[in-house]
């Protein structure tokens, strides 16, 4: 009985052959799919790759061309690569994880433009905009537009501001045209002077002459109580349209001492919005050399916001190590891996990486990670970024390292900039450019919990300032600047991660302010003065249609007095005169029948 | 249907040795009852090519046993599970896990293990009864059974003709 088969070896070589085919054809395709579909649907933008590679000696894989969509920014990538090649560990793979070895990442760019929608249809933009540092921004950009050659004249600051004179004007405006229709239709429902007349007539012809009989009396009190009647009725209506006028005239008022205070009030906003004073001055210096370096601040800070989350998957593992499993029905069909290694290990774990960067000045920086994972929490090393580049006197040097393996945050960044060249293509578009300068510029901050701590230091030395054409005072600036060839800027990193706080001072500003705060009050004493008087002349634009309106109504008042008045009169004269008569008549008979008795 | 049922027919009355038949359908066993992508599913395979293991009966065993035992998955995941968390064999695993072989052969996944140990708890047992049943049928039953007007019908019939005639 013969019991091997050698042939079979061939057998099992082709069917190797064939699987290991099936896997080279098939395996780019399924893995470009799992990258696309599934990182977009975590991700929530699009993840998109040109091209995959499967490597098998060693085991990795290229991915070519990988784009990951901004989620704020439509139309921009939130990070692209040229290609990635990555060396990944067998044994892992076995066990359903990927852990990379090496990798190796070329072409790394920041916000590049997109063609197409990066968005997903469903994609929510604002929830994740980063506050603070944004919100600063948005301020500093608004004042960094005074600063930069552009003092508004008094006309654009009127024109583009909207200003409570004008608005509380126009709502007195209003209610004066409808007040004044209202009461004017209204007057004419009163009692002219003919009308007055013709009551007086008929009271006269009603209680004149003597009273003949009974029935006579009868007839005249019913004309009279007629008369009465229309006169009652004149009389409410004339008190509905007094109260009216009242009214009218209280909001008026009302409405006047408004307006009467919101010149001030538009004065100081306006103040306070484009920093004429001392202190927006002395905001305005630490924006000169600051814009760049804000930008570079707020884009670092934004992508340190979104990688930062994506670090710790929130997991707890177990007291014996092992890793809790929370879907019960899924693994049972799929069975689990049990680990028994110290802490479980993560599912995806990328051991060492270096990444080149191609710098704004075409220069290649290479960043160095290690132990990056989503499940940092699985690892005995928390993430480290390094930048050693040295380049000519130019150094670049940075040390960070982001811990989420505990409860807290622990995060620690430490870079330093050598022999740094400000040049003024970086500050284009200031009033102020600085041009021929170097930098030397620390960072030391470091993040627990929710709480930022940090020190910054820029020292600039070697500076010559050259004054943008256009801006005003150009030449009393630039013979002022001349002197300034060195600068500090200290700060101080506090708050929390939600809301930091950077607090500058320096030795420029001492430097600066003077210079500018002379220069501004020159610049701005002039716009004071034009403010002030343009404000006022809007409140007399206003006031003056008021003063005649509210004159009208304190004559329509006097009118409306007189008039009730004279109805008054009429009222209680004729009732009076009609009672005397009914009283003597009344008397008269008692002292006939007293003489006929005596 | 036919097809599998006139090929198991076709093989149970052909010359092939009883243990050639019996040895395929335990290894079929052993690649059913644990995940498909699993290394030690590779030297089964090996072991199928290079042993007079019937390659027929071996897929045949395969694709008849795959579907009923996907009704065992969760009982071979409680079994591996309860070994693996086992308190008293942890200190075994966690040696074994030390080494990169065993882990290569994925013993601390649940169906793995659970899988591969009911396999070689069934492996001899199953091959005993499956050869000795072959033996007894082709000794006693196999010309009853071919008596059968069913098996008459099928044997006689032109799909199941062309099938064997195109198969061999």
């Amino acid at each position: 009985m013969r019991i091997f088969r050698w042939s079979g070896i061939v057998v099992f070589l082709s069917l190797l052959l064939l699987i290991w085919l099936i896997a080279t054809i098939t395996l780019p395709f399924v893995a470009r799919y799992l990258i696309e579909d599934l990182g977009t649907k975590a991700w929530g933008a699009r993840v998109e790759v040109r091209d995959t590679a499967i490597n098998w000696f060693p085991l990795g894989f290229r991915l070519e061309g990988l784009t990951i969509a901004d989620k704020d920014k439509e139309m921009n990538n939130l990070v692209s690569f040229e290609y990635i090649d990555a060396h990944t560990l067998l044994l892992p793979l076995t066990e359903g994880r990927v852990v990379v070895s090496s990798m190796l990442v070329e072409g790394l760019e920041f916000g590049t433009q997109r063609t197409s929608s990066g968005w997903l249809s469903t994609t929510e933009t604002a929830e994740n905009a980063p506050q603070g540092l944004d919100q600063k921004g948005a301020e500093r950009e608004s004042v960094s537009d005074i600063v930069a050659g552009k003092l508004p004249s008094v006309d654009e600051i009127l024109d583009r501001e909207p200003l409570l004179t004008l608005e509380l004007g126009q709502k007195l405006e209003q209610s004066w045209k409808s007040g004044k229709a209202e009461i004017e239709a209204s007057i004419d429902q009163l009692p002219d002077a003919a009308k007055l007349k013709s009551y007086e007539q008929r009271i006269k012809e009603i209680v004149e002459g003597k009273i003949k009989s009974l029935e006579d009396f009868q007839t005249r009190k019913s004309a009279l109580d007629m008369v009465l009647a229309e006169l009652k009725a004149d009389k409410q209506e004339l008190k509905t349209l007094k109260e009216q006028v009242q009214e009218q005239s209280r909001l008026a008022k009302q409405s006047y001492a408004e307006l009467k205070r919101a010149p001030q009030e538009d004065y100081q906003r306006l103040m306070r919005k484009y920093g004429f004073d001392a202190q927006g001055a002395i905001n305005l210096t630490s924006l000169l050399l600051g814009s760049e370096w804000a930008t570079y601040l707020q884009e670092a800070y934004r992508y340190y916001r979104l990688l930062a989350p994506m670090l710790n998957s929130g997991e707890q593992p177990s007291e014996s190590g092992q890793s809790i499993q929370s879907d019960e029905t899924g693994f049972i069909e799929a069975g689990r891996f049990i680990s028994f290694a110290k802490k479980p290990e993560p599912d995806l774990w990328i051991q060492e990486a270096r990444l080149t960067y191609l710098s704004a000045d075409q220069e290649d920086w290479v960043f160095a990670l290690s132990d990056l994972s989503h499940q940092a929490e699985r690892l005995d090393e928390p993430l480290r970024i390094r930048l050693s580049e040295v380049d000519g006197n130019k150094q670049v040097q940075l040390n960070a390292s982001l811990d989420r393996r505990g409860k807290e945050a622990q995060d620690q960044l430490d870079l330093s900039l050598g022999s740094w060249p400000v040049s003024a293509q970086q500050l284009e578009g200031q009033a102020l450019q600085v041009s021929n300068a170097l930098g030397n510029f620390s960072l030391q901050a470091s993040r627990r919990g929710e709480r930022l701590d940090g020190d910054l230091l820029l020292d600039l030395h070697d500076m010559s300032w050259t004054v943008r054409e256009g801006v005003q005072y150009a030449q009393s600036l630039n013979k002022a600047l001349s002197s300034m060839d060195q600068l500090k800027v200290q700060g101080e990193l506090g708050g929390s991660v939600r809301q930091p706080v950077l607090d500058l001072h320096s030795d420029m500003q001492d430097k600066l302010n003077g210079v500018l705060s002379s220069l501004k009050d020159e610049a701005t004493s002039e716009i004071k003065t034009a403010l002030k008087s343009r404000l006022d002349a809007k409140l007399a634009a206003y006031a003056g249609p008021y003063q005649s309106y509210l004159s009208e109504l304190n004559e329509g008042e006097l009118s409306l007095d007189q008039l009730d008045n004279k109805l008054s009169e009429l009222l209680e004269t004729k009732l009076a005169s009609y009672e005397d008569q009914a009283k003597e008549k009344l008397q008269n008979k008692l002292n006939d029948k007293l003489k006929k008795l005596f | 249907m036919f097809g599998p049922l006139a090929k198991f027919i076709k093989l149970l009355n052909s010359e092939t040795a009883d243990w050639q038949l019996a040895l395929a359908l335990c290894f079929a066993l052993f690649v059913v009852l644990t995940p498909f992508w699993s290394l030690h599913n590779l030297i089964i395979l090996l072991l199928v090519c290079l042993l007079r293991v019937n390659l027929s009966f071996f897929f045949l065993s395969m694709a008849v046993l795959a579907a009923p035992t996907l009704l065992l998955t969760p009982w071979i995941h409680s079994l591996g599970e309860s070994l693996l968390i086992n308190a008293s064999l942890k200190s075994f695993w966690t040696d074994l896990y030390a080494s990169e072989l065993a882990r290569l052969f994925n013993f601390n996944h649940t169906l793995v293990l659970g899988g591969s140990l009911i396999s070689l708890a069934l492996f001899m047992p199953v091959f005993f009864l499956a050869r000795s049943l072959i033996s007894s049928y082709r000794g006693r039953f196999m010309h009853w059974v071919s008596q059968f007007h069913l098996v008459k019908w099928i044997k006689a019939s032109d799909w199941v003709q062309n099938y064997l005639v195109e198969r061999n």
